[in-house]
């Protein structure tokens, strides 16, 4: 039960206590907080990070006002000078750096497998069978080696 | 949840401690993972997203609390912001995957065995309130799962995660309730 339950009337304390024996509410699996104790270690403060915008919009000249994609997700620097554009189709990920040129990408999950792709000189790259899950994508820009890495991010290829 | 093992610290307090590292953040952060893990995950799962990809949005929404210490100005709403976090996430796969799968979603078995005493009609009355509840709409679902989540989710977290005004939690669950008894069949009504 919450902290509206002062709110409640008697028969819907009733209803809600029947709800509560009948189905309970969802219930973590026990090993998820274990399973989150060692995220601590991905503090990494020598990568600059790309954070994942709120609501990419597919828009490109004359098509002012497009519609949110929500298969593309965007990532750019605090200073707006780099950006990650990324394609999420089914089984293939297709991505552009916007703003500097890296060798190579990698993707990383949370579990700490990684993979490296090639980036083309158009700052293009493709990944077929991306893993599921918590994931990120990192890179090295430019002649200086400016590390950058973006916002984890959930990739669903699951199949319900 | 074994409320012992909650640090009496507050949020804040936890927060600073994680910002600082060194050897108090390891702590600070278990307490923090256990304070607010659950109430995540009943987010996650209140989109009808299966168990592993609500496992994935948790681990996600916690590094980007790890990541984006700034973005958290105020370290007092730290639940709140949590719940956001998944909020998004969760909306974001939804949207992809174009449908809410009908619940088969989560967990539709009993929390814990009708007491003795309650009986046949007892059973009968909560196989009824299932199939009830599986009948209900998308919204009424996802309100009714959040406010059975233990431990419960504060008024504010409710709202951010449901995405609605504080003040609209309580009459819209009055609302789903009223429909859920109109769902129940003659003979087993609850609480009328």
């Amino acid at each position: 039960m919450n902290n509206a339950d002062d709110e409640m009337s008697a028969s819907d304390r009733i209803l809600m206590q029947a709800l509560t024996e009948a189905i309970g509410g969802p219930r973590p699996p026990v090993n998820l907080v274990a399973r989150c104790e060692g995220l601590v270690a991905w503090i990494d403060v020598d990568s600059e990070l790309a954070m994942l915008l709120d609501q990419p919009v597919a828009e490109t000249a004359g098509t002012r006002g497009a519609a949110p994609s929500d298969t593309t997700l965007e990532f750019a620097l605090d200073d707006g000078t780099f950006v990650i554009e990324l394609e999420t189709a089914e089984l293939v990920l297709h991505g552009q750096l916007l703003g500097g040129h890296a060798q190579q990408i990698m993707i990383r999950t949370a579990a700490g497998a990684i993979r490296a792709l090639p980036v083309d000189e158009l700052g293009n790259f493709v990944l077929i069978d991306p893993p599921s899950g918590t994931i990120r994508l990192e890179l090295e820009l430019g002649p200086h080696g400016r590390r950058i890495h973006t916002d984890w991010f959930v990739l669903s290829t699951r199949h319900d | 949840m074994d409320a012992g093992s909650i640090s009496s610290r507050t949020d804040e307090e936890l927060v600073g401690m994680i910002r600082r590292g060194g050897a108090s953040r390891d702590a600070a952060w278990s307490d923090m993972l256990r304070r607010y893990t659950s109430k995540m995950y009943a987010v996650a799962r209140s989109f009808d997203l299966d168990q592993a990809t609500a496992e994935d949005l948790v681990q996600t929404a916690w590094l980007r609390f790890l990541e984006r210490p700034d973005q958290l100005r105020d370290t007092a709403s730290v639940g709140p912001w949590l719940c956001m976090i998944v909020r998004n996430e969760a909306r974001r796969l939804v949207t992809r995957r174009r449908t809410i799968p009908v619940s088969e979603g989560w967990e539709t078995s009993p929390a814990d065995t009708p007491p003795p005493s309650a009986g046949l009609v007892a059973t009968e009355q909560a196989i009824a309130l299932r199939s009830a509840f599986a009948r209900l709409g998308d919204d009424c679902r996802q309100l009714l799962t959040l406010m059975l989540a233990d431990p419960p989710l504060s008024y504010d977290e409710l709202a951010v995660a449901l995405d609605r005004p504080r003040g609209s939690l309580g009459p819209t669950r009055q609302r789903c309730l009223e429909h859920l008894r109109r769902l129940l069949p003659a003979g087993l009504e609850i609480g009328d």
